[in-house]
């Protein structure tokens, strides 16, 4: 715990540092699992090859996908980027899809039966019933991603990563149990913010 | 439709956050002030960090402008970054110079060496400044008493007992030339050199597994603190097979030309830098004293008057 | 780069079959011993309502700890080497696990408890005979979850000397090789796609034994 309190503008530098690495990482993922998702649920075959690629994905550990990334993109962060961008796609994909998928055809026919236009019927009905399932998945892909971008230290992507490796180094406990809790406060406290956000949007949108 | 107005400023502000950050570091890069920065790199190890930190500070000193960006990684992540431009100088040893990254035989010559190192790296617009009398070497210890008890004292007598043993040894000892894969070479004739298990620790923390008794023998580094720290038997190199490994500041030229008044007192620092003064500090960092490098190389530049 | 790799293989071939099987080991045991912990464990727990919370919301604050961590942490506390390792990897693919028999259990139809009562089977014998089978596939996937995730983590535990593939991906990294990184990268992504696929297939057999 000392070094948390002796060091705190260094522990505070590096929580900015993962925080800005996994926001960007998760703001680029989700423009690009939007137009994704929404494209597998209109075009039904590509669903099963889409997920099931992102799936694979996913299952890469994440210090092998960082290794492999570098021949191509080198070290540093936008490795690391590039990388917590595809482990997020499988999260965020399907749940685009679900949420697309979830939407009762009957709320759309009645939509139609009211004389909603097309454009009406997307922007008015389907984006804020969809809103709520997208905000779920995108906690759990921040969630996911704020643990695994601290391997990302290895490839010299900075982030609190950087404390643990360093206390591993030069067994320094306090500097593992600084960064730890630091991710540990990092990953609860976006996982507590998108659940108030999901709050704040499910209950019915009138 | 507020709710739904809340969500897009949330968006927004973060991607604005996100990208704000980043744009941050780029202008920090660009625009830094008149001078051009010098950027200093390092390896992720004690000895290579603690060195890169005293160039740092002498060329502050100096009044040059410095970038830190030590600890980088194993030697062809920092190389690379040199080659690149992402740094501009780090610590480098002769033998890595010569093994590692020329990828030339091992000579014996410390002169020699470094002529081949001045002229093979000039491909690349890198000089070598004068190297410190320091020989990271590596080699290996074992605990005093089952080497006694062995009677191990040297590369053969050990080759002789590998099979018994257990070694333990850092990244890029197991497929290095003047590593295992050369040793195995050179005892291919003289029954071999392989142990009855292997295993890798990380870099940093390889003494544990031999204080721990996880191992019996540890690949070792001429200027660890450890050694003297632990009372360590330390094999000798009977058949002259590992390199020398002085350390020098390499530098890209670009950069030494803009500041020509750094050779004098890096050159000066280097000259400092002995087995016995490395040894000492490196053990300052790793040992029970658990010192930052930064506060080591102040106090030790301090000492020798080549910072205020 | 093939070049590379025949000049390893020609004299370590036994040094990348060891290393390998060490990852399987290390992967495997960790997951047993999570599942010999944390299925019983979840098993109590969904019986205990008032301490339920309590464990679950630990669980829950532990899981975003990053696997990282937990192996940096076990060497301050238990050293380094092949053991703590073990334990670390073991301590990590315990959330999925409990988490998942927990919820099995507790969503688990009350009628069908008392069915088996009604029956005459002891509480015992309800859990074995006929929770147990029922609440299978969701604790098959919570160890599939684990199992990729151990997989994955287990390429970190070189890093505190208990050995694996990783021991090529940090040489990899080290020295900017791409044939070890590979070496190393490949085999344990088809471990995971292995694992992964295994699950999967195992999961529509017991999904159907029980529907």
């Amino acid at each position: 715990m000392k070094y948390l309190l002796t060091h705190t503008d260094r522990v505070l530098d590096l929580f900015l540092e993962h925080l800005s690495m996994t926001a960007l990482s998760l703001c680029i993922s989700l423009l690009l699992a939007i137009p994704i998702g929404i494209a597998i649920t209109k075009y039904k075959r590509l669903y099963v090859p889409v997920t099931g690629l992102f799936g694979i994905l996913y299952t890469i550990p994440s210090l092998a996908l960082f290794a492999l990334l570098i021949p191509v993109t080198g070290l540093g962060p936008e490795t690391a980027i590039i990388g917590l961008i595809a482990y997020s796609q499988m999260i965020l994909v399907r749940n685009v899809a679900a949420a697309i998928r979830g939407i009762d055809p009957l709320i759309i026919e009645a939509a139609k039966g009211m004389g909603m236009s097309k454009a009406q019927i997307v922007f008015r009905i389907e984006i804020p019933l969809a809103v709520p399932v997208v905000v779920a998945g995108i906690r759990v892909a921040a969630v996911s991603i704020i643990s695994i971008a601290t391997v990302a230290a290895w490839i010299n992507a900075g982030g609190l990563g950087t404390l643990i490796f360093e206390g591993l180094y030069r067994t320094h406990t306090d500097k593992i149990v600084a960064g730890t809790i630091a991710i540990a406060v990092l990953a609860i406290g976006t996982d507590l913010l998108f659940r108030a956000i999901e709050r704040l949007l499910s209950p019915n949108m009138s | 439709m507020k709710k739904r107005t809340l969500l897009s400023m949330m968006l927004v502000a973060a991607t604005a956050f996100a990208l704000s950050a980043c744009g941050s570091s780029d202008s920090a890069n660009g625009g830094g002030g008149k001078k051009e920065p010098v950027v200093v790199g390092s390896k992720n190890n004690t000895e290579n960090v603690l060195q890169g930190e005293m160039y740092a500070q002498v060329l502050e000193a100096n009044g040059v402008p410095v970038e830190r960006k030590l600890n980088l990684g194993g030697t062809m992540v920092t190389f690379e970054a040199i080659k690149s431009g992402q740094v501009d100088m780090y610590p480098e040893y002769t033998g890595t110079g010569i093994l590692a990254i020329l990828k030339r035989p091992v000579e014996k010559d410390q002169q020699k060496v470094l002529e081949i190192n001045k002229e093979g790296f000039k491909q690349w617009n890198i000089e070598w400044l004068d190297p410190a009398p320091l020989n990271s070497t590596y080699g290996f210890a074992m605990k005093r008493d089952l080497a006694d008890k062995l009677g191990i004292e040297t590369l053969t007598d050990l080759a002789r007992h590998a099979k018994d043993l257990v070694l333990s040894y850092p990244q890029e000892f197991d497929v290095r030339e003047d590593g295992l894969p050369g040793l195995q070479k050179a005892f291919a004739d003289k029954g071999g050199f392989t142990f009855k298990k292997q295993f890798q620790i990380d870099y940093s923390i390889r003494y544990k597994p031999l204080l721990q008794g996880e191992s019996d023998v540890t690949v070792s580094v001429g200027t660890d603190g450890d050694i003297a720290g632990h009372n360590l038997k330390l094999i000798k190199d009977d058949i002259g097979f590992f390199p020398v490994y002085n350390v020098a500041p390499i530098i890209r030229k670009e950069k030494l030309d803009m500041y020509p008044e750094i050779k004098e007192p890096l050159n000066k620092l280097s000259s400092l830098l002995t087995d016995e003064v490395m040894q000492k500090l490196n053990w300052e960092v790793d040992g029970p004293e658990k010192k930052e490098p930064e506060e080591v190389a102040r106090e030790f530049l301090k000492q020798h008057e080549l910072v205020k | 780069m093939l070049q590379d790799l025949q000049a390893y293989f020609a004299t370590n071939a036994s040094v990348f079959f060891t290393n390998a099987v060490q990852h399987v080991v290390l992967s495997l045991t960790s997951i047993v011993l999570a599942m010999l912990i944390c299925v019983p464990l979840g098993v109590f727990i969904s019986r205990k309502a008032r301490i339920a919370d309590a464990v679950i919301n630990a669980v829950n604050v532990c899981r975003v700890v990053p696997s990282l961590a937990v192996l940096a942490l076990a060497m301050p506390l238990l050293g380094v080497g092949f053991l703590p390792a073990l334990l670390a990897l073991t301590v990590l693919a315990c959330p999925p696990i409990l988490i998942n028999t927990y919820t099995a259990f507790k969503e688990m139809d009350p009628l069908i408890r008392e069915a088996a009562k009604g029956m005459g089977m002891s509480p015992m014998q309800t859990i074995v005979q006929v929770e147990f089978p029922l609440a299978l596939p969701v604790i098959v996937a919570g160890v599939r979850t684990a199992s990729v995730e151990i997989i994955a983590s287990a390429s970190l535990a070189v890093l505190i000397g208990g050995g694996g593939l990783g021991n090529y991906i940090m040489n990899g990294i080290a020295m900017f090789n791409v044939t070890f990184l590979m070496l190393g990268a490949v085999p344990i992504a088809l471990l995971a796609i292995v694992s992964e696929v295994g699950f999967s297939l195992l999961l529509k057999r017991v999904t159907m034994y029980t529907s």
